[in-house]
């Protein structure tokens, strides 16, 4: 059950159509992933979260442009980054990243390099978290921990589990799944601290429930 | 009653969704909206395991969209019109700018029976110093707008101002 159509040019055609819903499983499925980008530029959390949004707005309206010459995320990555670069020159600052020119940093630096420039908070809320993970991960039923460790952080394919495991893969996605809506249930408290909504109450103390 | 919808966007998350999916997807959004908020919690329980940094920017997006949403629908000659609008504008500040330069020139005896020849240098500065900023905005633009049509965008040099000399 592989991808064997180009998922996100569909919902980017469907999009262009005017269903916004498909715009909006795009913005699910990238958010995170272009905030861990936009954070190698600006450290603070709230401007992060700005600059995504923004990022998307833009390529929200410019979605009829899009012609799939690359791959949407390769797309909205370049609108992120530029959008941080513009966020950046606004306020009078140079984008760079521990010295370097942000532009010779790799593409695809590994996130957790990129938590150094976090703040005393955010890092506190990060080590909570990642403890949180690990317990709800540990407690889940083998068969759904085999599954999902093979997935996160082997970065194997629904297939290659699926013959690893012996399972069909139709049971392999159902295993995911529940693997991750149960960490969800567990980690919905300190995870809900961890977005703009809640973070002021949390930096004061919120996670320490 | 949605247990395959929320399995197909787990598939969805991993690159692993179908066209089967995705339509599944889009009919139980359709049927049940709240189906965002919790498909946003599993997108978080996925970046808190690739340590990614977590956002709540699905949830905000459709309320900061709605002015955006007619402009999807007729952007496409807005959009050309648009491009088509900053590159006459770079292309006119250029021209105007050149011009100025010259017209500036044969002009400099006379204004310097009122000012002195610093003064003249300085305002030409000055005026080549906003032209160029100008210039830059426009380039910046340019490139902006470009990076949404194609895969490739030249975002341009820092340039070096020529600063206005101290009187």
């Amino acid at each position: 059950m592989a991808e064997t159509t180009d998922v996100d040019l569909l919902l980017v055609l469907r999009a262009q159509k005017g269903d916004s819903r498909a715009f909006d499983l795009l913005v699910l499925k990238y958010q995170h992933k272009l905030a861990s980008v936009v954070s190698r530029y600006i450290s603070e959390r709230d401007a992060v979260e700005d600059v995504v949004q923004d990022a998307f707005i833009k390529a929200y309206r410019a979605l009829p442009g899009f012609r799939g010459d690359s791959a949407f995320f390769t797309w909205i990555y370049r609108i992120a980054t530029n959008t941080a670069k513009n966020y950046l020159e606004s306020m009078g600052r140079r984008p760079s990243y521990r010295g370097q020119d942000i532009d010779d940093l790799g593409l695809y630096d590994l996130p957790e390099a990129l938590q150094d420039r976090d703040t005393p908070d955010a890092l506190l809320a990060r080590n909570q978290l990642n403890e949180q993970l690990q317990k709800a991960l540990t407690a889940l039923p083998e068969e759904l921990k085999v599954a999902l460790t093979l997935r996160e952080f082997d970065g194997l394919s629904y297939q290659e589990i699926s013959e690893i495991t012996g399972s069909p893969i139709g049971t392999v996605r159902s295993r995911i799944f529940r693997a991750r809506e149960a960490i969800e249930n567990e980690l919905k408290v300190v995870m809900s601290g961890i977005g703009r909504h809640t973070q002021n109450q949390s930096a004061r103390g919120g996670y320490a429930r | 009653m949605h247990a395959k919808a929320n399995e197909s966007f787990s598939a969805f998350l991993d690159g692993e969704a179908s066209e089967i999916d995705v339509q599944r997807m889009l009919k139980a959004l359709d049927d049940q909206p709240a189906l965002l908020s919790q498909w946003h919690g599993l997108s978080k329980a996925k970046a808190g395991l690739q340590g990614e940094v977590l956002i709540d920017t699905a949830l905000t997006f459709d309320a900061a969209v709605p002015a955006v949403g007619v402009a999807v629908h007729n952007a496409g000659w807005r959009l050309r019109l648009q491009q088509a609008g900053i590159a006459a504008a770079v292309a006119l500040v250029v021209i105007t700018g050149a011009r100025y330069s010259l017209e500036l020139q044969p002009s400099a005896p006379v204004l310097a029976t009122v000012v002195t020849p610093e003064r003249i240098n300085n305002a030409l500065a000055q005026q080549q110093f906003e032209a160029q900023l100008r210039l830059d905005l426009y380039l910046r633009e340019h490139a902006e707008q470009a990076s949404f049509t194609t895969g490739h965008v030249v975002v341009p040099a820092q340039l070096r101002w020529l600063e206005a000399q101290p009187e």
